[in-house]
């Protein structure tokens, strides 16, 4: 919808400006997407082709057999495809709440336990236990192997993400509001609820945005946690078989009995099938995010 | 967008409540099983780690083939976890030192040493004579030797190509073609002018290298004492046991030369030092394992159709070698005897090998006319090297020879290193280790494929080698050689 | 701003609190439980069968700094230590120009079809992994095969060993950097862009201000807070680097290319194989920790003394 007002008209580049960066934006588009374009390629490259050639931009032959190959896997695709959508669901809006709640109660300077909750986001972001002891506390302590809560949780909060919030929320919500609002007889709640959560639509776009990406490209959480097969996520799952060829083809001295299971191995072309899976619908996604960056969201005239 | 939130909201909390339910249920099912295997006269539940592709798809029906069968003979009910194998470094460093309980743990000479040493296994050295005394004379005293570190036993090796052999693989129609007497071309130099008449023939790169290149020079000839470092080995044959690099070694070197030789003049491919052991058809390549892989592995796996493969040099019994499949007990496992039993079982009984190496009969496999067995598909995720010897599997109704034969001759004509049983603690030396491995992990792929000059090049490596502490590990290796002799 | 002039608890704290406690339970939880884990850096870690880990881990003996040996007393040190923070730099700085730049000219496009368009085939680079990527690069840098060379070889020249030279290195690292992270590096900066109140355009517009006076005068001081504390965040993880990136695309950042390439993660990745103690790993990790600690305060502190505002902390 073309958002053209009268301002917006004056206020433009000039026309010749606008050919130029289009020109511009376009060459660093493609620059983007021409390996995706290659994967693409060499998925749709028959094997015999592969094996003697190696990955080239125009094949000797073509066939779609990765395809068809990840046809015949379609059941378990989409059931993948099922779990994934759930994780990434919750876990964007669990993280956005806890996000954004920690992020306006650290904006506020007159907060008296200020500092000692900055500390709590600021150390985690540092310092690590390291990857036995986090696996040792969700495990032994908190039960989450294999359930879809080892996939949700320890990807929630980010410390990262906190501090955009925190500098969001001091940045747009200026004290005199809250101030304003105290006097009319508004708690923090009400505040946070009904004026800065709207307010928040571009910055709330943006750590969903993070936070749904984060989610889809996560494989580590269920290679550590899950065994059960009905709860592997998309990614998971095809990485899964990306890493299993990885380590064989690495790792020619696991021995020659190892490799009478190369033959079982998907092959090249379907490797990259898998990737063209995991990229393509994900990033198209994209302009669902980018909708909620709009503009004109102010506090409105605030006198004083 | 209100309702909407709203929408997601109530998703999430019966999503969460569901999640959580399943939760509760699968916990409700652990003490179930647990429960019955505590009621039920002296049936224990194993855990038993491996590495495959996977878990099986039809794991549940292949347990209640299984178990049924193992209850009868041994009283033991078996619970296994197939990590794949692209999990399978993080998975097992979790297990390993995060104190989670296994019973059996499949292991391999890469982290036998630090497993051993961690703590993690359990001395098995007089319970094995007792518990799987069938076991125990089936597999050679020289493997059990080797399988020890500082005369004990911590984990049962797997009988099967326990002995190395490195092979030279050719496409036969090309060396047909070319008349190449490949039979008899089984040293570097013949090599050479063999793969010279073949690329001026036909042009490309017939000797295709990954980017371990050669590195079987230093695999034939050096036993590398278990402490992890290419650089750091003693001779096979070296009765007088000096430790050396063997990088550097006179022979390794000139073997070197012609490799480099051979990398000059485009008869390797120039990507050597980067390429990966893809599924690549290539024309000449060497690989270890045993002739008959030529038709059933090397073959198939790179697209040659009519494969041969000539022994280089001889059959080496090492510690490496034998302990490339072994299968650990966990130093805090509660039913040891059991574990060991069901080792036994799995080695010595057909019929339990082969469900655990072909699958579920009547899905994965059947059984023919003649006892052989028939692959009904290929879904079965289990890798059985991991879980026994090979020597009780049925054979394959349509292989036409038992390549086992084969396995079994080479094993018994190898020669032995004169290190066998010996491994290096390397306690003291973690540090310059680590620093040596960073120096070597550096230039090994450039050296073994011939990339630059062998001779310069060795001195450039053996200089920073020895920045990081290369000699003071060899001071202490040969002090623990010299004083276990 | 600067003494606390209150010393009573009031309601507004409170209610401040209930709004901190949830993220402050899933830190304690997922961050701080599992934070005893550092220990073990200092410890040579044994375990004892059938125990838990906490008890291994408080079990074993204490052997101070031992492990950081082998680090510090790399030879490599150096090279590494240069690279990544030279490496780190270099991305913060191109980075953060090229995102905001290219954030600020896709705000001026006259079609938003089109600018939405180019923001989300910008995002692609980022779902690719590295492994794929190197495929990529491989395929125009590959010695016998690659793009590159048959183009040199075609012109009669000879073809150039690409994974053994170093110094093209540093070009084709920065260049894949901005090729995959721009995209997603350009997200905050778009936000904020469109977050900035319309009527300060207007306001300028009337006085006479010219597209390039607007983005000098208003569209950067706007994003001064955001570009701060990006800074500020990404300088607090310049120890690390994505080991992807400097792996994978150099084919395991090793040999002719070592120094050139190789920075603490891709060192300690090689030095420390399976068969080392884990208590060399953690305490590798442990000195990036700390040294990203003490820059990122020193970050802090040097902007708090310039614009008390836009510190993070």
């Amino acid at each position: 919808m073309k958002e053209k007002d009268s301002f917006s008209r004056l206020n433009r580049i000039l026309p010749s400006t606008n050919v130029v960066f289009n020109i511009m934006l376009i060459m660093i588009t493609i620059a983007c997407i021409i390996p995706v374009i290659f994967i693409f390629i060499i998925s749709i490259s028959s094997e015999a082709s592969l094996r003697m050639n190696g990955y080239q931009f125009w094949p000797e032959s073509f066939s779609l057999e990765a395809y068809r190959f990840l046809m015949r896997e379609a059941k378990i695709i989409i059931k993948s495809l099922g779990v994934t959508i759930l994780v990434t669901a919750v876990g964007t809006l669990l993280g956005v709440i806890l996000t954004s709640a920690m992020g306006y109660a650290l904006s506020r300077r007159e907060f008296k336990l200020n500092s000692f909750f900055t500390m709590i986001v600021f150390i985690p972001m540092i310092f690590n236990g390291g990857m036995i002891s986090s696996y040792v506390v969700n495990t032994q302590f908190m039960h989450l192997n294999n359930t879809v809560w080892a996939l949700i949780l320890p990807l929630c909060v980010s410390s990262f993400n906190i501090v955009i919030c925190k500098t969001f929320f001091k940045t747009n919500i200026p004290d005199s509001v809250v101030e304003s609002a105290q006097i009319d007889g508004a708690d923090h709640f009400t505040i946070f609820g009904r004026i800065g959560m709207p307010l928040a639509k571009p910055m709330i776009a943006t750590i969903a945005l993070f936070l749904t990406f984060g989610y889809w490209n996560d494989w580590f959480q269920s290679s550590l946690y899950i065994t059960d097969t009905q709860l592997f996520s998309l990614q998971a799952l095809l990485d899964r078989i990306q890493r299993n060829m990885e380590m064989m083809t690495k790792n020619p001295a696991l021995g020659i009995t190892m490799q009478e299971y190369m033959k079982n191995m998907p092959k090249e072309g379907a490797r990259m099938a898998m990737a063209i899976i995991i990229i393509i619908p994900i990033a198209c996604s994209y302009p669902f995010f980018q909708r909620y960056f709009i503009s004109g969201l102010t506090v409105g005239a605030v006198k004083g | 967008m209100k309702k909407k939130k709203l929408f997601a909201m109530v998703m999430a909390v019966v999503l969460g409540v569901s999640a959580l339910v399943g939760c509760g249920t699968k916990t409700d099912d652990e003490t179930k099983a647990k429960g019955s295997a505590a009621g039920s006269s002296d049936v224990v539940t194993l855990k038993w780690i491996q590495v495959g592709n996977g878990m099986p798809e039809n794991y549940e029906a292949w347990l209640e083939q299984i178990n049924p069968y193992l209850e009868e003979k041994i009283g033991v009910n078996v619970e296994m976890e197939i990590v794949p194998w692209g999990d399978w470094e993080n998975r097992r460093s979790v297990i390993v030192n995060s104190g989670e309980y296994f019973d059996i743990l499949f292991t391999d000479q890469v982290r036998y040493n630090a497993e051993v040493a961690t703590g993690a296994l359990l001395d098995i050295s007089e319970m094995v004579k007792d518990e799987a005394s069938e076991l125990y004379q089936m597999i050679p005293e020289n493997y059990w030797t080797a399988a020890s570190i500082n005369g004990k036993l911590y984990a049962v090796p797997t009988y099967k190509d326990s002995a190395a052999t490195n092979y030279f693989i050719w496409d036969k129609a090309i060396a047909d073609k070319y008349s190449i007497d490949y039979a008899n071309t089984d040293n570097f130099n013949d090599l050479y002018t063999a793969l010279k008449t073949i690329k001026e023939g036909e042009g490309g790169s017939p000797y295709y290298m990954s980017k371990s290149g050669a590195n079987i020079l230093a695999t034939t000839y050096f036993d590398q004492l278990g402490a992890g470092l290419v650089p750091i080995g003693i001779k096979y044959d070296d009765e007088t046991k000096k430790v050396v690099n063997p990088m550097a070694d006179e022979a390794v070197l000139e073997q070197m030369d012609i490799v480099h030789k051979m990398y000059q003049d485009g008869i390797i491919n120039g990507d050597a030092a980067q390429s990966d052991d893809e599924l690549k058809y290539r024309t000449f390549f060497t690989a270890q394992g045993w002739s008959g892989a030529a038709k059933t592995i090397w073959g198939p796996n790179n697209g040659i159709d009519d494969c041969v493969a000539v022994q280089f040099e001889n059959t080496i019994v090492s510690n490496t070698t034998v302990r490339g499949s072994m299968n650990g007990i966990y130093s805090g496992c509660e039913n040891p005897e059991k574990a060991l039993q069901l080792l036994q079982l799995v080695n010595t009984d057909s019929k339990v090998r082969d469900l655990l190496y072909y699958g579920a009969e009547g899905e994965n496999f059947e059984y023919d006319g003649d006892g052989k067995v028939k692959r009904l598909n290929n879904d079965w995720f289990m890798a059985g090297y991991t879980q026994g010897t090979f020597f009780n599997v049925t054979q394959l109704a349509s292989d036409e020879f038992n390549q086992w034969d084969e396995v079994k001759e080479l094993n018994n004509k190898a020669v032995a290193s004169v290190m066998l049983g010996f491994d290096m603690d390397t306690s003291k030396v973690e540090t310059e280790l680590a620093n040596c491995r960073a120096v070597y992990e550096k230039y090994k792929d450039e050296f073994w494929t011939g990339s630059r000059e062998p001779r310069e090049f060795i001195e450039t490596i053996q200089e920073e080698l020895n920045a990081a502490g290369w000699d003071t590990i060899r001071a202490e290796a040969q002090k623990q050689v010299d004083a276990a002799k | 701003m600067g003494k606390k002039k209150r010393n009573r608890w009031r309601k507004s704290d409170t209610q401040l609190t209930v709004l901190a406690i949830p993220t402050t339970v899933w830190y304690i939880l997922f961050s701080f439980l599992p934070m005893f884990g550092l220990i073990i850096a200092f410890k040579d870690y044994k375990v004892t069968g059938g125990r838990s880990f906490i008890y291994n881990v408080f079990h074993s003996e204490w052997i101070g700094f031992k492990n950081f040996d082998f680090l510090i007393k790399s030879n490599d040190l150096f090279i590494i230590l240069r690279n990544t923070i030279t490496y780190n730099m270099v991305f913060i700085i191109l980075g953060t120009v090229l995102a905001i730049a290219l954030a600020i000219i896709i705000n001026m496009l006259y079609s938003k079809r089109k600018s939405k368009v180019y923001q989300t085939l910008m995002f692609f680079p980022y779902f690719m992994s590295w492994v794929v990527a190197a495929y990529f690069l491989d395929a125009f840098l590959n010695t016998d095969k690659g793009l590159i060379n048959n183009m040199l070889k075609d012109g009669g020249q000879t073809a150039v060993q690409w994974y053994m030279n170093p110094s093209v290195w540093p070009f084709i690292l920065v260049f894949m950097y901005l090729w995959k992270s721009t995209g997603y590096n350009m997200v905050i900066y778009l936000s904020s862009i469109t977050s900035i109140d319309q009527t300060l355009y207007e306001a300028a517009v009337i006085d006479g201000a010219n597209k390039k006076q607007q983005v000098r005068y208003i569209t950067l001081p706007s994003l001064k807070n955001v570009i701060i504390m990006m800074f500020i965040l990404n300088v607090g993880k310049i120890f690390y680097t994505d080991f992807g990136l400097f792996y994978q695309l150099s084919q395991g950042a090793k040999g002719s290319i070592f120094s050139a390439v190789a920075t603490i993660d891709t060192y300690v990745f090689n030095a420390l194989k399976s068969s080392t103690p884990i208590g060399m790993t953690s305490a590798a990790t442990f000195f990036q920790s700390v040294a990203c600690c003490i820059t990122i305060i020193v970050a802090n502190a040097i902007v708090k003394k310039v614009d008390s505002d836009s510190a993070i902390i």
